[in-house]
């Protein structure tokens, strides 16, 4: 023991408080110290009248009652009325705050994308330009039995004029297992034949997902048939931290220049997601495509994140499909509409 | 530490307290006469536990003799040894005095101490050691309670004037 701690020693000596190291340790070392030895000889006579028990039960009385340990105070404390009301005023307004804080903690940015049905398009002449799409409102409905074709003969369709050979294709989607990032290399005018040959063949039903943000694609939601509705994929923006890692990020965050955002969405079905994105050209590119299981989250892009070095604003679009789709982007995002766009703004 | 060590050593040390209340070559006398005492009447005691304790009792015993043999006769300055009789343990009516009067000071006193103080000194009354008084007062290590017990104690000498004895100041 240091000396100091030892000259905490003397309070011990006149109580007689002091276990036998104890005691050994102080006067060993008030042997050597005179300063000590002369603290210890005043604590004489306090030590002397101390000895003296009848002198110890007038000074503990005088001392009042013992402090008791707070449990037991708490436990007398608690059967008083008021006691109780106070208790249960806390115990109400602490439940009141916490549900109050739960209810209004911020919630991560979670869009719920519901599909839409579409009918089987007829498919194009294999001669026709990928260019000439077909007007928006008849590509796109909303799920329904298709129609009884009529069985008068139609009007020969006229010839289309062939594909001039140094025209460049549109680029095709690859096939769903290697993601892409960032669009496509043009694949040739073999390619948009090969494209339009497989669109063709595309089955009786595909679905495009489209975001549920918007209250005007929310509405088209609920009307959507039961059977379409049941197709639905979510997504949560996530924002990379300073740890490298992606985490969501609460509804209504900002994005700054230089904030790198990934998708994470949550299909309910097994089938095919497409990421597209809205280039400056006004064309699409695809980011990622991939085959998806239900009830499983994936991150999209899986390599990387979108970034901006200045305020921007990217668009995306987000297609969930039961088969996969092996048209050009641009294709599948004119089946996709305005409506199923995700805007990132970067401030 | 064998006795004869501890008993040179306790000489240097009473005759160094003694010589700062009384006159320097009385304090050589009362350090013999605690030695002459510790070897014929409690030449069994050996331990140092034992005969520091009894040590520092006989020469505050007589020291405080000398000062009212002094007092008595009007002496502040010479006291022959001659007159200086040896201690008496037992208590005597100034001594039994001098304690009721200091008890006094000590009851007042420990009402004005703050309640930790109140409860440290109550458990050491009650005979508890540090340890026990750990345990009791939920102190996260010893060194607390003995940290608690050093300031309340000189709390408690505060409050008494700075010494445990009246008049000595």
């Amino acid at each position: 023991m240091s000396r100091e701690e030892i000259q905490k020693l003397l309070g011990g000596y006149a109580t007689d408080t002091l276990s036998a190291a104890e005691r050994s340790a102080l006067f060993e070392a008030a042997l050597e110290d005179q300063e000590l030895f002369d603290a210890l000889a005043k604590e004489q006579a306090l030590r002397d009248v101390l000895q003296d028990v009848s002198a110890r039960e007038q000074l503990i009385a005088a001392l009042g009652p013992a402090r008791e340990p707070f449990a037991r105070r708490a436990w007398r404390w608690l059967p008083q009325p008021a006691a109780l009301a106070m208790a249960g005023g806390m115990l109400a307004v602490l439940i009141g705050g916490g549900l109050a804080l739960w209810w209004t903690r911020p919630l991560a940015h979670r869009e719920v994308l519901v599909a839409d049905a579409l009918v089987r398009q007829p498919a194009p002449p294999l001669a026709a330009p990928l260019s000439a799409a077909r007007p928006r409102s008849v590509q796109r409905k909303l799920f329904r039995p298709p129609p009884a074709r009529a069985s008068e003969p139609s009007a020969p369709l006229p010839t289309p004029p062939a594909l001039p050979a140094t025209r460049p294709a549109a680029p095709l989607l690859p096939r769903v297992g290697t993601a892409a990032v960032g669009g496509y290399a043009p694949a040739g005018a073999a390619g948009a034949t090969r494209a339009m040959m497989q669109a063709a063949a595309m089955p009786a039903r595909s679905f495009i997902a489209r975001s549920g943000a918007p209250m005007i694609s929310l509405k088209k939601a609920k009307a959507t048939p039961s059977a379409a509705a049941n197709l639905a994929v979510g997504y949560t923006l996530l924002l990379k931290n300073a740890d490298g890692g992606y985490s969501p990020v609460p509804s209504g965050a900002v994005f700054h220049a230089g904030d790198s955002v990934r998708l994470r969405v949550d299909p309910n079905e097994a089938g095919y997601i497409y990421l597209l994105r809205h280039e400056e050209t006004a064309a699409w590119s695809l980011v990622e495509g991939r085959s998806v299981e239900k009830a499983q989250h994936y991150e999209l892009p899986s390599i990387g994140g979108f970034q901006s070095d200045v305020p921007a604003q990217v668009e995306l679009l987000l297609v969930f499909s039961r088969v996969e789709q092996n048209v050009t982007p641009d294709a599948l995002a004119s089946q996709a509409h305005a409506s199923s766009r995700i805007t990132i703004e970067y401030r | 530490m064998e006795r004869e060590q501890i008993l040179l050593k306790l000489r240097e040390r009473i005759v160094a307290f003694a010589a700062s209340h009384i006159q320097g070559d009385i304090a050589e006398d009362v350090a013999q006469e605690v030695l002459i005492l510790l070897h014929e009447k409690y030449h069994r005691v050996e331990r140092l536990e034992e005969l520091v304790p009894l040590a520092l009792q006989i020469a505050r015993f007589k020291i405080m003799s000398l000062r009212r043999k002094s007092q008595r006769h009007g002496e502040y300055t010479q006291v022959s040894i001659a007159d200086i009789q040896l201690p008496d343990p037992e208590a005597n009516p100034a001594a039994l005095v001098e304690r009721k009067l200091m008890l006094e000071r000590l009851t007042q006193a420990v009402g004005q101490l703050g309640d930790r103080c109140r409860e440290l000194l109550r458990l050491k009354l009650q005979g508890k050691n540090f340890g026990e008084i750990q345990k009791r007062m939920g102190a996260q290590s010893i060194n607390t309670v003995y940290t608690w017990d050093y300031r309340c104690r000189q709390q408690l000498l505060d409050l008494m004037g700075g010494d445990w004895e009246a008049g000595k100041r």
